[in-house]
């Protein structure tokens, strides 16, 4: 028995309850939580695939550079929802509590926790890169905006100068909480 | 232990009442306040423009003012209150749907996970159900005699500052894209609802500028960007000669011409803004090819109707202009192009308010001989009606290969299929044009189709990210077949469409383009003495544009 | 707190009957008053709300097209979901009103492991929903056996039906509608508890029936099976037809839980024209579905149309702009005042 094998015991258990944890910060939770179907649910979906994909490759020792593919399908919601850049990017924390806290719970894997220590440095990793995509998300959302300004799809004839919008923008709409 | 941490975690970074307070709401809907900021609301409609529409004959839009929904004081009328509950009884006097729609709903919640909008923000209020409720509440306490007797235990609830800004958050993060009412047993409508109440907010001078200027641009230039008759044939001339340069076909086209069998009317979008220029030329390279007696209009040079988004006095307004033009030039029918909410105005509104048309003919494809039966009141078909006809007719030569670039699915836009049901015929023509085509799953497309989140004039830039989680269950479908099929052009037959769909594609998924389908058709088109400007391939030999109309502009 | 309100209504009535009906002489108010006016409000009632609904006209063609419409004639048109003749509406109205079909409609898809797509249905709803109804009907038909003397022949065999239905033996029989109904209330209820979004939206008007017919259900079952004393099918029929005859009399005691089922039953008719459950009626005027999808093939008419709302001329945009169309050489109806003289 080892911290491999425990990950696997318990990888169901772990991801249910990180995408739980990372679901219940909306409004409509139960709603997102339930249903596996990603067409109908594209929140929950999403969030549910994401998580259980970036699992597996934290407890993997896999190169960060592949957490960016499941961390983008998650962030790229989460960052234009009325989430400051902290809400965003927090539950990706959340796993290393999670985990913690459910191998306690089992006597026979209790001692695995002090070899946690590079899964959570992954874990700290995958934080980063989410804290990465969260910005370039923001960037790419601003780059739509003004795109969609200069190629004229906002096509009112006083407003074309992107400069005129700007002196009705009272502030940047993300709420930075400090 | 590790889990009081995780508390810890939870309440370091989340403060205060966003989407994100970490628990499902245990107040009262009724109780729940709207908190407007910049960002998830519109900018209001600037004075001058409210108060040119005032002006206009026929039309209402009081209380013009400067004015701002995050501030607590939106200056509104002494008796704002009686004018809403009066117009409320005025409008249900009018209109069946209403009373039906006040009455009959049982809140089963099919509705509530069938709105792209829910589906985005999780907002509760964004549950179509509830979105009619906030309404239905005000009717019930002031119409009904159980809201009368029992109040809020009825479900009733005063008309007050509070819930005159709810409507206004709600109503404008409403499509009117019906895809709540397949849903309903009852049939009901949210897209009524939202119609409702924002003619409502009209009367106490609440509306938003991207609405409301785009509005009087149509009334005075007669197209939304308020292009002036010289300018507009400016660009249309520019993009004609864009073809010219591909096809080496000269285009013959012409404006306000008197006698011309045909009158085409497209949103004026496709003549201005990528990427609807290349389906425009699309339009110009077909017509070309078979020879059609048709014209411009700078007069009506606006198919997209921004009346439909705020009252019906100013749709009916708009869209006269449609026949008034027709009959002037003494056509004999009209051809529209690729639009959503346009084709719902013309579909279900536009003979009962400004018909009948009968100085026009049924409408009769010159080339196949066709007639359009189905359209022999209204006198309008529908561009990819009458393309589906030729080629189905074999009336025109087309090189499917010469999209051989384009992995392409296709969207359902709301209005023609919720409103119209036209599907078949922009399939019909994809299948003829481009080598290979595939569709969405299934309860993403057609009648179940999900909105571009950013219709009825919501496709305005201060509310990007609102509109990005609108259209996430949207774009959300498109990854699905990018991922299987890797899929490079979302196709779609709606001038909003290709303006939001690609800034929602540009966001969710970079790399996948956005074009009409008479984009395609153009492209595919084999003309009669074209010489195709050539270029380079990708391993250097000298071949066609592979890209078409997109390496012109 | 909105579904207790609505608990202790329901309690309110069964007490007020029941006390009430053991007040000698009041036998009459709960058994012969308040079912007459009871009927009374709920035909007026019904009648008055279908009559306001079509005073209201119908300005527009705005029938949801869930279908391929019809238009050229190699493009297949789906009849139901998007009809154009009205024999096409009747039939989509038909499976709307008896099958539910838009509920029947509420589709998922769910994305398993791997590439796989499979559609799966969240039908529940469409199926307590059917259940819930059509037990009700038979219910209300089956009932028609004590009000009817004599009984004809289809009714014992429908009473048959859904006893047999249980196959058994003895008296008395149970109903299949019983127990279905229960169920299907039960169903509905405990979704408006457990289901967050539909409890969310749930207000004092959505439980209050339920509760209500509920009770109507139990207090009948229990009159069927249990407090038989005082119940005799004779005096009851007898005083049943005699209120549809309108020669009521009370020649014998009834047990309380008949005063009390009738009652509930009362209360019922007389809630009903005043809320929700009119959708009864509602579903029938629907306009996104009870219309055909002809819009641009026959005019629809609006009562009260406009006339006057005029586009803005051509005349006046022309005026505005009449120089630059000249100069652009776009074709004007009149002609540029000559300059006057040339600096």
């Amino acid at each position: 028995m080892d911290l491999a094998e425990a990950f696997r015991n318990y990888e169901d258990k772990i991801v249910e309850q990180w995408v739980d944890y990372t679901l219940s910060s909306y409004k409509s939770s139960t709603f997102f939580k339930k249903g596996p179907d990603k067409f109908s649910n594209p929140v929950g979906g999403n969030t549910r695939e994401a998580l259980g994909r970036l699992f597996k490759l934290l407890t993997k020792n896999a190169d960060p550079k592949e957490f960016v593919e499941p961390l983008d399908q998650i962030m790229r919601i989460r960052s234009i929802q009325e989430f400051s850049a902290s809400e965003a990017v927090a539950p990706i924390h959340a796993v290393k509590h999670i985990t913690r806290e459910i191998l306690a719970k089992d006597s026979e894997r209790k001692q695995f926790i002090a070899d946690l220590y590079d899964f959570e440095f992954a874990v700290d990793m995958a934080v980063l890169a989410a804290f990465d995509l969260y910005m370039q998300c923001r960037e790419q959302l601003y780059k739509v905006r003004v795109k969609e300004i200069k190629t004229g799809t906002v096509i009112l004839t006083d407003s074309k100068c992107p400069s005129n919008l700007l002196n009705k923008d009272k502030g940047d709409p993300v709420q930075i909480q400090v | 232990m590790a889990l009081a941490k995780l508390e810890q975690l939870s309440k370091s970074v989340v403060q205060g009442p966003s989407l994100a307070t970490g628990a499902v709401p245990t107040k009262d809907w009724m109780d729940t306040p709207v908190i407007f900021k910049e960002g998830n609301f519109a900018y209001p409609a600037k004075k001058e423009k409210v108060e040119y529409l005032d002006s206009q004959e026929g039309l209402s839009f009081p209380n013009a003012r400067i004015w701002s929904p995050d501030e607590d004081d939106w200056k509104l009328p002494e008796d704002w209150q009686e004018t809403i509950l009066k117009g409320l009884k005025e409008r249900l006097d009018k209109f069946r749907s209403l009373k039906i729609f006040m009455d009959c709903c049982v809140r089963c919640g099919a509705c509530a996970d069938k709105c792209h909008f829910f589906l985005g923000t999780g907002d509760p209020k964004n549950m179509p159900v509830l979105r009619a409720e906030l309404l239905r509440s005000v009717y019930r306490n002031d119409f009904t005699l159980a809201g009368k007797l029992f109040g809020k235990m009825a479900g009733g609830r005063e008309m007050t500052v509070g819930v005159l800004k709810e409507w206004f958050m709600y109503s404008y993060q409403c499509t009117e894209c019906r895809r709540c009412s397949v849903f309903c047993p009852y049939g009901i409508d949210t897209a009524e609802v939202t119609m409702m109440i924002r003619e409502l907010l009209h009367t106490v001078g609440i509306g938003i500028n991207w609405i409301l200027e785009p509005a009087s641009n149509s009334n005075r230039t007669g197209n939304h960007m308020g292009l002036q008759p010289h300018t507009f044939k400016d660009n249309v001339d520019f993009l004609a000669e864009d073809v010219e340069n591909l096809t080496g076909v000269k285009i013959n086209h012409s404006f306000n011409r008197k006698g011309a069998e045909v009158l085409f009317i497209t949103p004026s979008a496709d003549v201005f803004a990528e990427p609807g220029l290349y389906t425009a030329m699309g339009y110009l390279a077909l017509f070309e090819q078979i020879g059609l007696d048709y014209t411009w209009s700078t007069y009506a040079s606006e198919g997209g109707n921004f009346g439909l988004f705020t009252n019906n006095e100013l749709m009916k307004k708009l869209n006269a202009k449609m026949y008034a033009e027709a009959k002037r030039l003494g056509v004999k029918y009209i051809i529209g192009g690729e639009c959503g909410h346009m084709w719902r105005v013309v579909h279900q509104y536009m003979d009962t308010m400004n018909g009948p048309a009968d100085f026009l003919e049924v409408p009769r494809s010159p080339i196949t001989g066709t007639v359009f039966d189905n359209a022999r009141s209204t006198k309008m078909i529908h561009i990819s009606e009458f393309t589906a006809d030729l080629i189905r007719h074999g009336k025109i030569k087309l090189d499917p290969s010469r999209n051989k670039n384009v992995r392409a699915t296709y969207h359902d836009s709301c209005n023609p299929a919720r409103a119209m049901g036209l599907l078949d015929e922009p399939r019909y023509i994809l299948d003829h044009v481009v080598p290979e085509w595939f569709e969405m799953p299934e309860n993403t497309i057609r009648e179940q189709t999900f909105c571009c989140g950013s219709g009825t004039g919501l496709n305005t830039d201060e509310i990007m990210e609102l509109r990005m989680r609108a259209g996430l269950p949207r774009a959300n479908a498109v990854k699905h077949v990018i991922d299987k099929h890797d899929v490079n052009m979302l196709s779609c037959v709606c001038a909003i469409d290709r303006a939001t769909l690609s800034s929602l594609m540009g966001y969710w998924n970079p790399g996948c383009d956005v074009c009409g389908v008479s984009e395609l058709v153009g492209n595919a088109l084999v003309m009669d003495n074209e010489k195709r400007a050539m270029g380079y391939d990708a391993e250097g030999n000298e071949s066609e544009l592979p890209d078409g109309f997109r390496t012109m502009v | 707190m909105k579904y207790a309100f609505s608990f202790l209504a329901v309690l309110a009535l069964v007490l007020i009957a029941w006390l009430g009906s053991m007040i000698p002489g009041m036998q009459y108010l709960f058994g012969v008053a308040i079912p007459y006016l009871a009927i009374l409000i709920f035909l007026g009632g019904f009648i008055y709300r279908v009559v306001q609904w079509a005073k209201s006209p119908v300005p527009f063609s705005i029938p949801t097209t869930c279908g391929q419409g019809k238009s050229l004639d190699f493009i297949k048109q789906d009849k139901l979901d998007c009809p154009t003749k009205t024999s096409e509406v009747v039939a989509r109205m038909f499976l709307e009103i008896f099958a539910f079909r838009s509920l029947f409609r509420n589709t998922k898809s769910e994305l398993h492991e791997g590439p796989k797509i499979t559609y799966e249905s969240s039908r529940w709803l469409w199926l307590a929903a059917l259940l819930f109804h059509y037990s009700f009907l038979v219910i209300i038909i089956r009932h028609m056996r004590l009000f009817l003397n004599p009984v004809p022949q289809w009714l014992h065999f429908l009473d048959f039906l859904d006893a047999g239905a249980m196959l058994q033996v003895g008296a008395p029989l149970l109903y299949a509608s019983d127990l279905a109904i229960l169920a299907g209330v039960l169903f509905l209820f405990g979704r408006r508890l457990v289901n967050r979004n539909v409890r969310y939206i749930s207000l004092a008007n959505d439980y209050f029936p339920l509760f209500l017919i509920f009770a109507i259900a139990s207090t009948g079952i229990l009159m069927r099976y249990f407090l038989r004393t005082d119940i005799d099918i004779v005096n009851i029929k007898e005083l049943l037809v005699g209120l549809v005859t309108f020669h009521p009399v009370i020649n014998f005691k009834i047990g309380s839980i008949f005063y009390i089922h009738v009652f509930l039953v009362s209360a019922l008719l007389i809630y009903f024209p005043f809320s929700k459950l009119m959708h009864m009626g509602g579903v029938f005027m629907s306009p996104t579905r009870n219309m055909a999808n002809d819009s641009r093939a026959k005019r629809h008419i609006n009562p009260w149309n406009d006339p006057s709302i005029k586009p803005h001329s051509y005349a006046g945009y022309e005026d505005e702009f009449r120089e630059f169309m000249v100069d652009a050489g776009i074709p004007v109806e009149k002609e540029l005042p000559p300059k006057k003289d040339e600096e």
